[in-house]
């Protein structure tokens, strides 16, 4: 459909409509399932014993899955469609549900809940009151964080047949209709920013109620638009289990051919490559934006000038680059990259710079706005320049949470190269799409073991990085 | 060297100071009396330029600040010294790190970063000389946040002597600190002065530390209360 052509409002309306819907079906489905399957789990975990130890490993493995590789299993067991990438996005955000849920629970204090006990109410009532409301800011800001990144994936989990904006994004793409690309990535955008504000209000100070209708709400329409958007989904979630199961069960064991080790080798350098090049590039693109965004900076105080009206013109513009860059999933940019520098990790370290910069701009940004400005207040009192001040009287202070921020951009970005091949732009997602597409189930499980394999890895490295940084941060 | 010219002016509305005046001649040394809230604060960050007056002007060495900006306010700011009473050192940096950072008013940026970074033996040697001057030469090498209120209140004014300002501004260095090591903070700021020929206005509490200055200028719910001769103003 060409651009011009898609003003045309019931048009456009008529032609976004399913992609749209469906989109909606898989997040607003996977968040039920996600917090119902996560919650007692994360109970069951922060209890501890043997149990707790168990499903803690489980949802650490799940984790570790990138979630495209997680819908292409799905996709492959059970067909295309809404239904697999619903219940690959629950799975994985059951899973992230577990361990954060598990991580507050152990954190608030256990006395009330003891004391309960000890007046003889039951475990149950105990727990609800007890705990939960100590926790409950905590389970709300991290529910509403995996809905963000649910709905993430969810707009870009259809590029391996799941379904929704992706597989529209792709199929687009496919028959060279630039104007309906634009189109859906403009939707993609709208969607993700939509869902990031009401979450963002939903964190900041929302009453009990207001969070639970929110999750009632949010779960009724999942109900409602994957009943609309695909035929008898209860069917194909009910029968969803044994298939998984049964089509395991055929992959096993899984093909470690010469080929296929071959392959996942270049595939596995590739993926590293990267993460290494959007990372450190989009790193160095956002400390400039971060600089502009910062109040400190933004605000004129430190270049000497104080505020006035035209300085906020450049943080205005860079706020607005950094939103457009976060918002759009870098499978998205990958597919735009691919049609200037060609197949290859070239698109995907181009895609990942850009996604890297939006995230680390803000969050660059935010470190610096922690800091205590008057060792830079003192630096411009004397004559500084207000670039100097900030490098030497800010930067420092920001240094340590500006590294925490980096090396959690490193782990994501790692996850994110893993399944950027699969549209085509390097490293191992492409070997994961190729046997998905040859229907070659051993193979495919070999590479996802790898693909497991090296994210675990890159969390461990980074693990010693953090305990050894924090080890080094003591000493000085 | 530093006019208050009518000053009237303060925080967006809230009104700090009204009419305010007078004037520092180029070397005296004077101390600011004062209550809490008396507007002496305000006074020192018009004194620099941190902004300016609603009316009247504040002059430093015949400059109005509030006409200068960009590379002429940066040019005037290197002649003024502050000393603040949070100190606002860098934690993160050394204490030489930080004695350095006041030479920041007379490099460019790329200049500034490379004495911070890589000082060259000069400049290490002119941090050890206004370290000395503090006693605090054996921490030349400590990180900032090491030190002790009274150590990082030294730095300051170390950083503020590596600036060889013909102005110095001090905000309440004696305060926070014991009365014993706060008489000492006072004379090194003298000494400093004297031993260079520049300005020094200090803000203090105590009245016994005022006298060891040329004169007094008493600020009371902002604005200047009359001057009186010391021996009569019952400091």
């Amino acid at each position: 459909m060409p651009l011009v052509a898609a003003i045309d409002v019931r048009a456009t309306i008529d032609f976004l409509r399913t992609p749209v819907l469906e989109t909606i079906a898989i997040a607003a489905g996977a968040l039920p399932i996600a917090i119902l399957l996560g919650t007692p789990t994360a109970i069951v975990i922060a209890r501890g014993g043997r149990a707790g130890a168990l499903l803690r490993a489980l949802a650490a493995f799940v984790r570790a899955i990138p979630e495209l590789v997680l819908a292409i299993v799905f996709v492959v067991a059970l067909g295309f469609g809404a239904v697999p990438g619903t219940l690959a996005l629950g799975l994985s955000g059951a899973a992230t549900i577990a361990k954060l849920y598990a991580e507050i629970l152990e954190s608030v204090r256990r006395e009330p809940e003891e004391a309960l006990r000890a007046t003889g109410a039951t475990a149950t009532a105990s727990f609800l009151v007890g705990l939960v409301p100590a926790a409950w800011p905590g389970l709300i800001g991290f529910g509403a964080y995996t809905f963000e990144s649910i709905m993430r994936a969810a707009v870009i989990v259809g590029v391996v047949g799941a379904g929704g904006l992706g597989s529209a994004m792709i199929t687009s793409l496919n028959l060279l209709d630039y104007g309906a690309f634009a189109w859906y990535v403009a939707a993609l955008v709208v969607l993700v920013i939509v869902v990031d504000s009401t979450s963002g209000v939903l964190r900041a100070r929302a009453p009990a109620w207001m969070a639970l209708a929110a999750f009632a709400v949010v779960s009724l329409t999942g109900i409602v638009a994957l009943t609309s958007a695909t035929h008898d989904p209860w069917h194909a979630f009910a029968t969803a289990p044994p298939r998984v199961l049964t089509y395991l069960a055929r992959s096993i064991p899984p093909a470690f051919t010469p080929t296929v080790i071959g392959n996942a080798a270049w595939g596995v350098l590739e993926t590293i490559g990267v993460a290494v090049a959007g990372t450190f590039v989009g790193a160095l693109a956002a400390i400039p934006l971060a600089l502009l965004v910062a109040r400190v900076v933004a605000s004129g105080w430190v270049r000497g000038t104080g505020y006035r009206p035209w300085s906020i013109l450049p943080a205005f513009v860079a706020r607005i680059v950094l939103v457009v860059a976060r918002s759009v999933p870098p499978i998205a940019v990958a597919l735009v990259a691919l049609a200037f520098v060609g197949l290859g990790p070239k698109a995907g370290a181009v895609a990942l710079a850009i996604h890297t910069a939006g995230v680390l701009g803000k969050l660059f940004a935010e470190s610096l706005e922690l800091v205590d400005t008057l060792p830079a207040e003192a630096l411009v009192a004397s004559g500084s320049t207000g670039l100097a001040a900030v490098s030497a009287g800010i930067a420092p202070g920001a240094f340590a949470a500006m590294s925490a921020h980096l090396l959690y951009r490193w782990e994501w970005n790692v996850r994110a190269s893993t399944t950027l091949g699969i549209v085509g732009a390097g490293g191992l997602g492409q070997q994961i799409f190729n046997a998905q597409q040859l229907l070659h189930d051993r193979e495919l499980l070999a590479y996802v073991i790898v693909a497991i394999a090296l994210v675990l890895g890159s969390d461990r490295i980074t693990q010693l990085a953090r305990r050894r940084f924090e080890l080094r941060t003591m000493e000085r | 060297m530093l006019i208050f010219d009518d000053v009237t002016g303060g925080y967006g509305t809230r009104k700090v100071l009204t009419s305010v005046s007078f004037v520092l001649e180029r070397g005296e040394r004077v101390a600011l009396v004062g209550p809490s809230g008396a507007g002496k604060s305000t006074i020192f960050r018009m004194s620099y330029g941190a902004f300016a007056p609603t009316s009247g002007r504040v002059l430093v060495d015949g400059n109005d600040l509030a006409t200068l900006h960009g590379a002429r306010l940066r040019a005037m700011r290197a002649r003024i010294a502050v000393v603040f009473q949070a100190h606002g050192l860098v934690d993160q940096l050394s204490v030489m790190q930080n004695v350095i950072a006041g030479t920041f008013g007379r490099r460019s940026t790329a200049g500034a970063l490379r004495a911070v970074l890589a000082p060259r033996a000069a400049e290490r040697e002119m941090a050890l000389a206004a370290l000395e001057r503090v006693g605090l030469a054996d921490r030349i090498a400590s990180p900032a946040f090491e030190l002790s209120g009274g150590q990082r209140q030294r730095v300051a004014i170390a950083r503020a002597i590596a600036q060889r300002a013909e102005l110095v501004l001090a905000d309440e260095p004696a305060a926070s600190l014991d009365p014993e090591l706060g008489s000492e903070i006072v004379n090194m700021l003298l000494a400093d002065a004297k031993s260079r020929g520049a300005t020094l206005l200090c803000s203090l509490h105590q009245p016994e530390l005022a006298r060891r200055f040329d004169r007094t200028i008493r600020v009371g719910g902002g604005v200047v209360v009359p001057e009186e001769p010391l021996a009569s103003s019952g400091l």
